[in-house]
């Protein structure tokens, strides 16, 4: 690897969880999460050398994994080679993974902008930044929040 | 108020946590993406410019040398030829931006909808500019053969498959592009 490569691979490694969890909301299983992560990677890859760190670059990773995983969920079109991913959040049983999995159906019940919303509020981002990735006003990201909460409520009862 | 959202925070934590124990990122998968990005930028619209610039030489010969047809009608076709391999370039151009995946979401979906725009405003423009060729290839056929019958149904079949098959992907696209617009309006309608 150049220098170039083990840089994008530290940042990749270093972001693992951040662009998993993105690709995770997105799919409905686990073949469909490793084609997501991988197309996630290649467009990561493509934009990494002209990254020049205008922004921050979690929220870098964020936005082109978002964009990569709410383009690909309208084409429904994924043809990447299948890899085998040393995690599985669909099949396994523990207590741990049922939350998570209670986690993943709230979310797959929101459309992709809110989802992307409220996968950034569960981060911690704070509403001027994920007005930035959303590309919405803070106000407007507040109001939208307050709009899937209800959401949320009436589908949990 | 906030209990679900609450919920799913711990339930968050509780999916980083059992990420964090967890190997995802191997050498093989990264090395796939490195690769992999070297061929896979703009494959269709490549594949698009690569026919219409074939498509030159191949109407001559098919045209000029093999059917005897005019050379008028062959400037025509590659006219046709180069308009499309340019405007397929153009609007496939905003889309191959790496930028475009860094852009907001709002403002990547935009992009993308212009483009899916551009190709509605295409079909409106070479939609009967194609049926005009097709009648000049006809005609010219039709001279060739001495038999207008034969000629006009052989073109006609060509231009029916060609025209079905142009539109169900051109329907798809704006399928596609119908579905953007109302997800960006729908963004854009949040009370503020």
């Amino acid at each position: 690897m150049n220098d170039l490569e083990t840089k994008f691979a530290l940042t990749v490694k270093q972001n693992k969880n951040t662009i998993y969890t993105v690709c995770y909301m997105f799919s409905n299983d686990t073949d469909e999460v490793n084609d997501l992560f991988q197309e996630a990677l290649i467009n990561l890859w493509r934009g990494f050398e002209k990254f020049e760190g205008r922004s921050d670059i979690k929220t870098w990773i964020y936005r082109v994994t978002l964009n990569t995983c709410i383009s690909l969920n309208r084409k429904k079109k994924l043809n990447t080679e299948p890899l085998d991913m040393n995690v599985n959040l669909f099949e396994d049983n523990d207590e741990d993974t049922r939350q998570v999995e209670m986690l993943h159906r709230r979310i797959s019940l929101l459309k992709p902008f809110d989802r992307a919303i409220v996968l950034l509020w569960l981060e911690n981002m704070s509403y001027e930044e994920i007005g930035q990735i959303v590309g919405i006003s803070t106000t407007n990201v507040s109001t939208r929040l307050f709009r899937i909460k209800e959401q949320l409520k009436k589908t949990n009862h | 108020m906030d209990y679900e959202l609450d919920n799913m925070r711990q339930q968050m934590a509780i999916l980083q946590e059992k990420l964090d124990k967890q190997t995802i990122v191997t050498d093989r998968i990264m090395r796939n993406a490195i690769r992999k990005s070297m061929g896979s930028i703009s494959k269709r619209y490549l594949m698009v410019i690569i026919l219409a610039i074939i498509m030159i030489p191949y109407s001559y010969w098919a045209f000029v040398m093999l059917s005897g047809m005019s050379m008028a009608l062959w400037i025509a076709t590659s006219l046709l030829m180069v308009a499309c391999a340019i405007f397929t370039y153009y609007n496939g151009k905003s889309l191959r931006d790496s930028e475009l995946l860094e852009a907001n979401l709002l403002e990547s979906k935009k992009r993308v909808a212009r483009s899916k725009k551009r190709d509605n405003i295409w079909l409106y423009f070479s939609l009967p500019i194609m049926l005009l060729w097709t009648a000049w290839v006809a005609w010219e056929l039709a001279e060739k053969l001495g038999n207008t019958r034969i000629a006009i149904i052989t073109i006609a079949i060509g231009f029916v498959v060609g025209l079905l098959l142009g539109l169900k992907i051109h329907l798809r696209n704006q399928r596609n592009y119908r579905e953007i617009l109302n997800q960006i309006e729908d963004l854009e309608n949040t009370t503020e």
